[in-house]
């Protein structure tokens, strides 16, 4: 779904940007680990915060990293994930043999860091192309279910403009599913098209 | 995530000690990186005092910084981003220690790192939390170890559950657990093969189904009755159930188990129906075993490896004489004793080797009552399944009967049954032995030959049997005059001979002395009579110079003669001169005898049958033959003085005595109208007498004889060597009637070529062809071949020599004509009537 004010040409350039913060977060987490993956963007969605959750896969526990964006109207960045893909990747990146049910500790705080990576990233990206976003509070992890999670997490003023960027991480031979969403319209504040040669 | 956020105005406000106590690392930076903050935990992890690294960069004061921290710091100051640095991905992003430890430096301090960009007055900066991460990650090792050995004993658990429903299914005998209800609430596959039900048939009924009455109501009832307190251990044979109604022999094996809280029920049932019928099979074998062994007559031992006995029969409880209780589980050696030659008793020898041993007869068993019994040991050795050897059989025979017949038979081979004394044969034995212990001991010994005078007398008089015990009487008193080393023996008739042992001349002059005179003295009573006897001795000594046996034999006889020469009772010593004396004596002795036998008649016409065995309608005939009658009266059969007969040219007269004899007879006691023949031998003297020949057709003529009923027997080798007398003297009679066989023919060494000469009606095969044919192939077919030369030339075959039946059956299937021998009849005297035996 397309917002009014999206128009291809930044919708295009909104992507591109996403994905080249997806790679660099992928790079970056590599040199740090002893496995690989993979970040790719799949499409993007857009909407009001709470249908892009319904979009969501309902019947499992969702793993969310949620930064606030400074200033505030700048709404929340999440990255999520399932709790069994989560763990999937952790323990391909991190190695291990011995895999726990639930997540311990180190490794929230290990996933934690992964979201805030790819959060980061994107924001760094998105800050040259874009104005207005001072920085991001520090990550903290949550654990939900879709329709809980909308509700749990702190929602901006204005939930209406949300975007919902679907990615696939690939590693160990597979394509698991992750989500990035941005509460407020991040494509309005792309620069004109004279910074890519194009009229805005 | 640390317990504390302090912000930048309370890090200013308030006192360095309680930025020093929040229990993490603080260090702030100012827009340029710089350090404007370090706290007292990061002195004290870090090894750097606040002074050391205040004004400067983190990459200045430590070389090795990680590129994600400068990466995050860079994101603080340029962008506001905050980031965090988790202890899992990095472990250590800043050089920091664990100081809990003395050792310098210590051990690398795992640390997570939170860095926040802050604003200072309006100056950009950010703020580093450092917390220490050993307790979380030692939390989640200790986790995931646990983990770990949960996983593996739930891993363990569920392969041996899996397992053990393999066994369970698979397993030959069946396998049903039981609620404490006593409900069926598993059936292995075992039990559904077994018993015919599918599982979903049976779960939740009771297990009744499975077994007939009254077992189901007795397993029912002990599991209702179970009352937990101990452990259920049930084992019975009973009968099981199938699904079509079929029963089987089971085994039912019922245990309890607690699981948890609840009480269950384990049930094997075995099918044993192929058991049983084994074990009765067994049974059976056993029971006929045991009766077997107890009926035969030989003693059955079984032994251990160890020669324990095991098993006893009551034949050898008999044997021994003990009873079974004395003897099992005792070592055989101690309890039964065996006298024997072999040094190891059979049993333990058969055992070492593994082999059967079979000791030779003649071992002595000595019962518990002391009696003995000589006995046949045979060992075996018996095995396990594989090959083992595991103890033995010991088989007891008591061969003391034919033991005792065997020296009772090897007594009377070497002993005279009447007196008792040594036989002749024996003595020769022991005078051979004498005499080569003289010529390798240089030892001197002395025959004595002794000969009663006057034993006729008591024998005519008072017959056999008075002699007989005049015998015995004689030679109690030799044996009284005697040693125990010497050899006492009779020789036959009224002879005896003595070896005195190791005796020199002048003592055994005496010993036979002292014999002469105490039968000189001897007064023999026998109803109402008595009689004095003498005895002539003669004695020879035996030395290292003694000739052969033979000769020795000789001289002791020579010397015997002498003395009788010499007047009767009394001692001779031998001298070279009494052999040949006593040789002359001997050829003169029968050269007067047989005339005076012929003068004074003492010769007896004896006939036997010769029977036909071919064709029924054959006469009988019967060989007559001749026995001279002794002064004695003792019958001396021909053999005895038809050589010297012969020497003397007085064979002639001897066949004439017989024929005339014989003519004789038939005349006064023969029905000429009964078919016989009667075959007369004729020596070669006969054949070559033309006056012979002449009396005897003159004979033929006086008592009116039926020529045809008369064969005359020569033999092959008299009519060979007076050829063309005898086919004169043949011819001669043949024209009036007689018949001619040949006799002993087959022995000589021509005798196909003269058959064609000599004119003969029979062939008499040699006896000695015949006595052997049933054994012997080649006497067989001798016998065979003669029969077919007589049957090509029309001759009649006569066999001697037939001893039995076997040989009478052989000779009629080859088809010979007639038969003669002991196994036919034996000789006997001519009647005075004329009756004969009848065709047999």
């Amino acid at each position: 779904m397309s917002s009014p004010t999206a128009t291809p040409d930044r919708e295009h350039l909104f992507q591109q940007v996403t994905q080249l913060a997806l790679s660099e977060a992928g790079a970056l987490l590599s040199a740090s680990v002893p496995g690989e993956a993979g970040f790719h963007l799949q499409g993007c969605r857009h909407g009001d915060w709470d249908s892009l959750f319904d979009t969501l896969p309902a019947e499992h526990d969702l793993l969310c990293v949620a930064q606030s964006l400074r200033p505030a109207e700048r709404g929340t960045m999440l990255w999520f994930c399932t709790e069994g893909d989560a763990r999937d990747l952790l323990h391909h990146l991190l190695g291990e043999e011995i895999r726990l049910e639930v997540l311990t500790e180190m490794e929230e705080e290990a996933l934690t860091e992964i979201g805030n990576r790819i959060i980061n990233r994107c924001l760094e990206h998105h800050g040259q192309l874009t104005t207005g976003i001072d920085g991001a509070a520090p990550p903290r992890l949550w654990r939900e279910r879709p329709g809980a999670l909308s509700t749990a997490l702190p929602r901006p003023a204005d939930s209406s403009l949300a975007t919902l960027a679907e990615l696939r991480i690939e590693h160990s031979g597979r394509g698991d599913r992750a989500w990035l969403l941005w509460c407020g319209a991040p494509w309005q504040a792309i620069k004109t098209p004279a910074v890519h040669g194009r009229v805005s | 995530m640390p317990a504390v956020e302090p912000s930048v105005e309370a890090l200013r406000a308030e006192p360095h000690a309680l930025l020093d106590e929040v229990g993490m690392g603080l260090v702030l930076l100012d827009r340029h990186a710089r350090v404007r903050l370090w706290n007292r935990w990061m002195e004290r992890h870090s090894g750097l005092q606040d002074t050391q690294v205040h004004g400067h960069t983190l990459a200045e004061r430590f070389a090795d910084l990680g590129e994600p921290l400068q990466q995050a710091i860079r994101d603080a100051l340029a962008s506001g981003l905050s980031s965090l640095l988790s202890a899992r991905l990095h472990r250590c992003s800043l050089p920091l220690f664990d100081t809990s430890q003395d050792e310098a430096g210590g051990q690398p301090l795992p640390h997570s790192i939170e860095v926040t960009p802050v604003n200072t007055d309006g100056e950009p900066g950010c703020l580093l939390r450092i917390s220490d991460a050993r307790q979380r990650i030692r939390h989640e090792q200790f986790l995931k170890r646990t983990l770990f050995e949960l996983e593996t004993v739930v891993a363990r658990s569920r392969e041996q559950e899996f397992q053990l429903k393999t066994v369970l299914d698979n397993t030959l005998d069946a396998v049903v657990i039981l609620n404490r209800m006593g409900r069926i609430s598993s059936f292995y596959r075992s039990a559904q093969k077994m018993f015919g039900y599918d599982q979903y048939e049976v779960l939740g009924k009771p297990v009744g189904m499975l077994l007939p009455s009254p077992h189901n109501r007795r397993v029912e009832q002990m599991i209702h009755s179970d009352d937990g307190l101990a452990a259920l251990d049930y084992l019975q044979t009973v009968k099981g159930l199938k699904k079509g109604g079929e029963l089987f022999h089971a085994e039912l094996a019922v245990s309890s188990i607690l699981k948890g809280e609840d009480r269950q029920y384990i049930v094997t049932i075995k099918d044993i129906t192929e058991r049983q019928a084994f074990e009765e099979a067994l049974y059976r074998e056993k029971e006929q075993a045991q009766v077997t062994l107890s009926c035969i007559a030989d003693g059955v031992i079984t032994t251990d490896i160890i020669g324990q006995i095991t098993y006893i029969n009551p034949a050898a409880l008999k044997l021994t004489g003990y009873d079974e209780q004395e003897l099992l589980g005792q070592r055989i050696d101690r309890v039964i004793t065996i006298e024997s030659d072999n040094k190891q008793l059979p049993v333990f020898a058969c055992i070492e080797s593994g082999k059967q041993v079979d000791s030779v007869s003649g071992d002595v068993l000595i019962d518990k009552q002391g009696e003995q019994r000589v006995i046949h040991q045979v060992a075996t050795p018996r095995h396990n399944a594989i090959g083992d050897t595991i103890g033995a059989v010991l088989i007891l025979r008591d061969v003391s009967k034919s033991h005792r017949l065997a020296n009772r038979l090897s007594w009377q081979a070497t002993h005279d049954e009447l007196t008792g004394l040594v036989n002749r044969r024996e003595f020769e034995r022991r005078l051979e032995k004498v005499i080569d212990t003289a010529r390798e001991e240089g030892t001197e010994h002395c025959l004595c030959f002794m000969d009663l005078d006057k034993f006729k007398v008591v024998n005519d008089t008072c017959g056999h049997a008075a002699g007989d015990e005049l015998l015995r009487q004689l030679s109690d008193i030799f044996r009284s005059k005697i040693r125990g080393a010497d050899t006492l023996a009779r020789l036959g008739g009224d002879e005896f001979a003595i070896i005195l042992s190791e005796c020199e001349l002048g003592p055994a002059v005496n010993v036979a002395e002292n014999i002469r005179m105490a039968v000189e003295d001897f007064r023999f009573g026998w109803q109402d009579q008595s009689f004095q006897v003498g005895i002539s001795v003669g004695l020879v000594m035996v030395d290292a110079h003694s000739p052969d046996m033979d000769e020795v034999f000789k001289a002791a006889d020579s010397a015997c003669y002498a003395a009788k020469d010499a007047g009767r009772n009394r001692v001779h010593i031998y001298s070279p001169n009494d052999v040949e004396i006593s040789q002359r004596r001997g050829e003169a002795h029968w050269l007067v005898r047989i005339q005076n036998a012929l003068d004074e008649d003492r010769f007896e016409l004896h006939y036997q049958p010769i029977v036909p065995i071919a064709d029924d309608r054959d006469p009988l005939h019967y060989e007559i033959l001749i026995r001279m009658v002794s002064e004695d009266g003792e019958l001396i059969p021909p053999g005895a003085f038809i050589t010297s007969a012969e020497r003397y040219q007085l064979m002639s007269k001897i066949d004439l005595w017989v024929i005339e004899r014989l003519f004789t007879w038939i005349e006064a006691h023969w029905d000429h109208r009964a078919e016989a023949v009667f075959a007369i031998n004729l020596s070669g003297q006969s054949l070559a007498d033309e006056s012979l020949l002449y009396r005897v057709k003159q004979l033929i003529d006086e008592h009116a004889i039926a020529a045809d009923h008369i064969c005359f027997e020569i033999t092959e080798t008299a009519a060979i060597s007076n050829l063309s007398q005898a086919q004169l003297f043949m011819d001669e009679l043949r024209e009036l009637g007689c018949r001619f066989a040949l006799d002993d023919f087959g022995s000589g060494l021509s005798s196909f070529a003269y058959l064609k000469s000599l004119r003969v009606d029979y062939l008499k095969i040699d006896g000695a062809f015949v006595k052997d044919m049933v054994e012997d192939d080649i006497d067989r077919a001798m016998v065979e071949s003669i029969h077919n030369i007589g049957s090509v030339l029309k001759l009649r075959t006569i066999a001697e020599f037939v001893e039995d039946d076997a040989i009478l059956q052989a000779l009629k299937e080859l088809g010979v004509d007639f038969a003669q021998g002991y196994g036919i009849a034996r000789p006997r005297a001519l009647p005075r009537e004329g009756e004969l035996l009848d065709r047999l």
